[in-house]
């Protein structure tokens, strides 16, 4: 991240020194300037440039889509000369698992390169040059955008961000406008049809433009031309912005097809515009194929459906974010989720809560106020600030407590068998026993209580379920030894909540000999073996009191009073972090789940582990007096201790006028870098923060990106062809925008999604169709493919018609492959995984047809690999 | 071996029984044909023959090359050169008839053709059989009409010659040209490559065509009588009530 962060200095010394030094850190007119100098670009496009700054400097950030307030503009690094970017872009440093991916795929070494932009395809230049050759005979012109400013300046005036993308479109068309740098120029005559299609990577040794790229490309009446812009662009850079636009235009009769097939690493901000204009009779034909990885296991309290691991959030979902003005923790509803691709990440810990996260994430940072460079004392304000920007000992901002609204939760019926047969044999005969008699009924609650919930935390703590084998008759043991004050309190609720006597009492344990107890704990996910035990979802959305007897349950059993701390000891280290989070859940302080050899002995007597490790977790905090323990020795102990701690204060300082009941401030105990790893992001509407395992977190970005057409004169054709594929932990979101603003002007929408292993693909679009775009005729056909039955494929199209006489449909199919398909194939040699391809690859087929015989390949094998793995 | 072996098989689906001890040989070079009305259970018997999932074997054997075929998956089956035309063949848009013939063929054979004469041999087979030659284009049964699919498993057991072919009311849905062609498609596998074939069909349309060399009648699931084309001839005149089970 570092690199882009700083403008050079090199590109300003031979210019106004002192006075662009000043400036270094801003998107401002000397840097606008300074990128028009150094090209050498006429007046015009100078003055182009600084009317979209003054714009993108005036127009507020939108609304709408992304969540950019984060974004530091001044931050990022505009221009990149030529022989830096080789210098930056090595193949050595490019990350190993893009290099194992172009491996996979049996892309060819100087390609891989040219791909990972590392160097450019030299094996083709000589090709190159002989079809420029022909083509420039015709008039074509295939150029570096900066080259084609110079070259022929009046054609990139006259289309260059005016009628398509023009600068005041919207912010980052503005900011793109004022910075755009590189890219690529294509200009077909009239009537010229190129055949072979235009591939990006052909145009080698021009500089990259990276993220501000510019292509424009213009069919003149009655030309065709097809484009890729294919892994050659810039798919690896660790830019994090990438706002590149595409302008098309299609004249009368003409025909464009561009193609694009994207991409495993993701810009951490992609704001790209990508738009075609479309003429009388013109057609604009877009193929898009789409590849993205995202992960995570971080959790998030969400008022909905309790604690969710983040890779599960899905639009809709309500989450705990802080509203940093009146410091309140309330629920916002999530917008979207996106993947960033694999990066690098850090762990931060702060105050027992970890969590990992790229180093460019935002946490929301407690600092000094500085006044003219000095540091006052005693005065503090909040800022947000990267991962990269934190060290250890700085304040950041957690949560004291969270709003969950809690509902009790609905519990399900248990059925009582009606008959219960046993069989079996004796050394007499075969016999047959109707056990029916023996089924003593319980009743069981028809929504969680407080009793209960100290119930089901006594047996997370101590319980056990003992099946008989081959039959459904169990008992549930709980170890409270003899004399135990808690038994009495255990037979008691055990009465009140399933209105079932305990009856056997053994030195150790109180034994529930009921099946249907144990049924009814297994139900409700309470099941397993005491190291693999956990709390279930749905008890995060309980209400408060409900959660807190849970918690005083599992100490009552498991836990003690240490020092004016609650200690809790398991061998299912799993289960203390659920702990940890149902902990956070009532606002009281954890500590970091740690080993601890000497504890736990009863545990491990109990569970009869075989010498696994014990650990520990501690809370503390002014709160856990609240936890309604029921074993009257350690609750005593409980109200005597004086945890004060609530981050209102450290080593001193007080900040407390920065705090508020929901929001305090730690100090960060570690950073430390962990590795690669899936990373993702989720939007959160209106303040773009979260609390991810219990710290509070900003989000980092969503990828908008919808190819769009406007349909301009009559019969104007837009085609497109979009792709998604999403495996494990990924989703993806594609999607397409037409609008129709002439009569008679058609347009078709065919996007094809697989999912598989729980991947999410969403299919978005928009169809405008004006008032006066009579006959226009809409066409959006959504094929799903669903490998598996957990994974998910929605469709959203949105249509806004403002003329009656249009004809518009709709279809949308999801499919499985069928088993019969798979048997079929199979009986004619085909393994079941190669018939699973077989029938895969024909699914995608519509749009590998389209692609050029090298690209087609290259998509088949990037499909056939998804399919052995997720990528990366 | 040079034939199929059934012995004693029973199979179930869903703990329902379909088959009971069935038996039934195939021999290479020899026509076979396995009659029975509808829900007799002669497509329960080519599906267990091929390794359909959903057909649980109770008990029975069935060997071919000295090994018992049972423990193998559908492919493994196939590659032994067991060949089923479905009765009802499954559509899969977007790969091509040659495409698919060809990774097929690679897979049946363990080896990899070379796609130019492959094509021709496709071609050539196409020739034969009378299949007009954009049929190879198409995608694989997506679309077809009944007859152009069941041409479609023909043309596949021309390509792939089997050592033994179940064709599994491949006369069923036929014009009569597409049946001539069927017919004439069997005989030529069954005389060229030496192929045994068994014929499954609930009338005696396509023994036209072919001359059975064993006949067997099926009913309830089990084999009730056994005999040569006369029998077939017999069914055909008096129809099924003339067996007594």
């Amino acid at each position: 991240m570092k690199q882009i962060l700083e403008i050079s200095r090199e590109m300003y010394d031979h210019k106004n020194p002192e006075k662009v030094f000043k400036k270094l850190d801003g998107l401002n007119k000397d840097v606008v300037r300074a990128i028009s100098d150094e090209k050498k670009e006429p007046e015009w496009m100078l003055n182009k440039r600084l009317e979209a700054l003054r714009i993108f400097l005036d127009k507020p950030i939108p609304r709408w889509g992304p969540d950019l307030s984060r974004l530091d503009f001044n931050k990022i690094r505009y221009y990149l000369k030529a022989e830096e970017k080789t210098h930056m872009n090595k193949w050595e440093d490019v990350p190993e698992y893009i290099k194992k991916t172009f491996e996979r795929l049996g892309i060819p070494e100087a390609e891989k390169k040219s791909l990972a932009g590392a160097g450019a395809m030299y094996e083709s230049e000589v090709m190159y040059h002989n079809l420029k050759k022909e083509w420039e005979e015709k008039g074509v012109i295939f150029e570096d955008m900066d080259v084609a400013l110079q070259k022929y300046p009046d054609l990139v005036k006259k289309y260059f961000m005016s009628e398509c993308v023009p600068i005041n479109d919207h912010k980052f068309a503005a900011l793109h406008g004022a910075t755009w740098s590189g890219g690529t120029f294509i200009f077909i005559p009239k009537n010229v049809r190129v055949t072979m299609p235009l591939q990006a990577y052909f145009r080698m040794n021009a500089p990259r433009g990276g993220q501000f790229e510019h292509t424009l490309i213009v069919a003149d009446e009655g030309a065709e031309v097809s484009y890729l812009e294919g892994c050659s662009s810039p798919i690896y850079s660790e830019n994090s912005i990438h706002a590149g636009c595409v302008e098309i235009f299609v004249h009368k009769n003409a025909r464009v097809r561009y193609m694009s097939i994207e991409n495993w690493s993701r810009n951490t901000y992609n704001l790209n515009t990508k738009r075609a204009v479309v003429f009388e009779n013109g057609v604009i034909e877009w193929i898009n194929g789409n590849f993205g990885c995202l992960t995570g296991d971080t959790k998030i309290f969400t008022d909905n459906r309790g604690l969710v691991e983040i890779k599960d959030i899905k639009n809709g979902d309500y989450v705990y974010s802080l509203d940093e003005n009146d410091k309140i923790i309330k629920k916002q509803i999530v917008n979207g989720k996106v993947s960033n691709g694999i990066k690098d990440v850090y762990e931060l810990d702060v105050n027992g809560r970890t969590i990992r996260a790229t180093s460019n994430h935002p946490f929301l940072a407690l600092e000094r106020k500085m006044i003219k460079g000095i540091e006052r004392k005693g005065r503090f304000v909040t800022k947000w600030k990267s991962l990269e920007e934190l060290k250890e000992n700085d304040l950041i901002a957690l949560p004291k407590k969270i709003p969950i609204s809690g509902q009790p939760y609905r519990l399900s019926r248990i059925e009582i068998p009606t008959n219960r047969i046993i069989g079996s044999n004796n050394q007499y005969a075969k016999f047959r026993m109707n056990l029916r008699h023996l089924y003593k009924a319980i009743s069981v609650p028809e929504y969680t209580n407080e009793n209960l919930m100290w119930f089901l935390g006594i047996f997370i703590g101590n319980g056990n379920i003992w099946e008989r084998k081959n039959t459904d008759s169990a008992k549930v043991t709980i170890a409270i030894p003899e004399y135990d004050s808690l038994r009495d309190e255990l037979v008691k609720v055990t009465k009140n909540i399933f209105d079932y006597r305990i009856k056997q009492f053994g030195k150790r344990a109180v034994i529930i000999n009921s099946g249907l107890v144990a049924r009814f704990i297994k139900k409700i996910d309470f099941g397993g073996r005491s190291y693999e035990k956990k709390i279930p979802r749905w008890v995060y959305s309980l209400p408060e009191d409900q959660r807190l007897s849970l918690l005083a349950g599992i100490i009552d059993s498991d836990g003690h009073i240490h020092k004016g701390e609650v200690a809790i000891t398991s061998v299912n280290k799993e289960l203390l972090e659920d702990v940890k989070m149902l902990a956070f859940s009532c606002g009281l302080n954890a500590s970091r789940v740690f080993k601890h050899s000497s504890g736990g002995r009863r545990w491990v007597a109990v569970a009869m582990s075989n010498a696994r490790d014990a650990y520990r977790l501690l809370l503390n905090g002014p709160n856990i007096k609240n936890i309604p323990l029921r074993d009257k020795p350690k609750n005593f102990k409980l109200l005597k201790s004086t945890s004060k701690r609530n981050f209102v204060s450290s080593k001193g300082l007080n900040f407390k006028h920065q705090t508020s009941d929901y929001l305090g401030f730690a100090r960060i105990s570690s950073i430390k870098y962990i590795g690669k790893e899936e990373v993702f992001d989720i939007e959160v509407e209106n303040s773009h923060n979260f609390i991810a395992n219990g710290i509070i977190v900003h989000n980092s970005a969503v990828t908008m990106l919808y190819p769009c057409s406007v349909l301009k004169g009559r019969n104007a054709r837009s085609e497109f062809i979009g792709i998604a594929y999403a495996g494990k932990d990924q989703n993806q979101d594609t999607g397409h925008k037409v609008f129709h603003l002439a009569q008679n002007t058609s347009s078709t929408v065919v996007s094809k999604s697989i999912s598989k292993d729980g991947g999410i693909t969403t299919y978005r679009g928009m169809v405008y169709i004006a008032k006066g775009a009579v006959n226009s005729k809409c066409k959006v056909q959504c094929d799903a493919l669903m490998l598996d039955n957990k994974s998910v494929s929605n469709t959203i199209p949105y249509m806004n018609i403002k003329e009656q006489k249009v004809n518009i449909g709709h279809e949308a199919s999801v499919g499985k492959i069928d088993d019969e398909k798979l048997f079929y194939l199979q009986s004619r040699g085909l393994k079941e995984e190669d018939a699973r391809k077989l029938i895969v690859s024909g699914f995608v087929e519509p749009i590998s047809r389209q692609l050029p015989m090298e690209y087609a390949l290259e998509f088949n094998r990037l499909v056939e690999l998804e399919m052995e793995t997720s990528l990366g | 071996m040079d034939r199929l072996l059934i012995k004693n098989l029973s199979v179930s689906i869903e703990g329902k029984k379909i088959l009971d001890n069935v038996s039934l040989e195939i021999k290479r070079g020899e026509i076979a044909a396995l009659m029975g009305p509808n829900g007799s259970g002669k497509t329960s018997l080519a599906y267990a023959i091929m390794g359909h999932p959903n057909y649980t074997v109770d008990s029975g054997e069935i060997i071919y090359k000295n090994q018992n075929i049972l423990e193998l998956s559908p492919d493994k089956r196939a590659k032994l050169g067991i060949f089923l035309s479905f009765q009802y063949p499954q559509e899969i848009p977007g790969v091509s008839v040659s495409n698919f013939l060809r990774t097929a063929y690679n897979n049946l054979k363990g080896i990899k053709v070379d796609v130019m004469e492959f094509l021709k041999k496709i071609n050539d087979k196409m020739e034969l059989l009378n299949i007009d030659k954009s049929f190879s284009q198409r995608h694989l049964n997506d679309g077809f009409s009944g007859g152009e699919k069941k041409k479609c498993e023909i043309l596949q057991m021309a390509v792939f010659e089997p050592e033994i072919a179940i064709l599994d009311e491949t006369d069923s849905g036929t014009d009569v040209d597409a049946l001539r062609v069927i017919g004439e498609g069997v005989n030529k596998i069954n005389k060229n490559s030496n192929s045994g074939v068994l014929v499954i069909t609930h009338y005696n349309r396509i023994l036209k065509y072919l001359k059975p060399d064993r006949v067997y009648i099926m009913m309830n699931g089990r084999i009730v009588k056994e005999g040569d084309h006369r029998l077939a001839d017999e069914i055909e005149e008096k129809g099924y009530k003339v067996i007594k089970v």
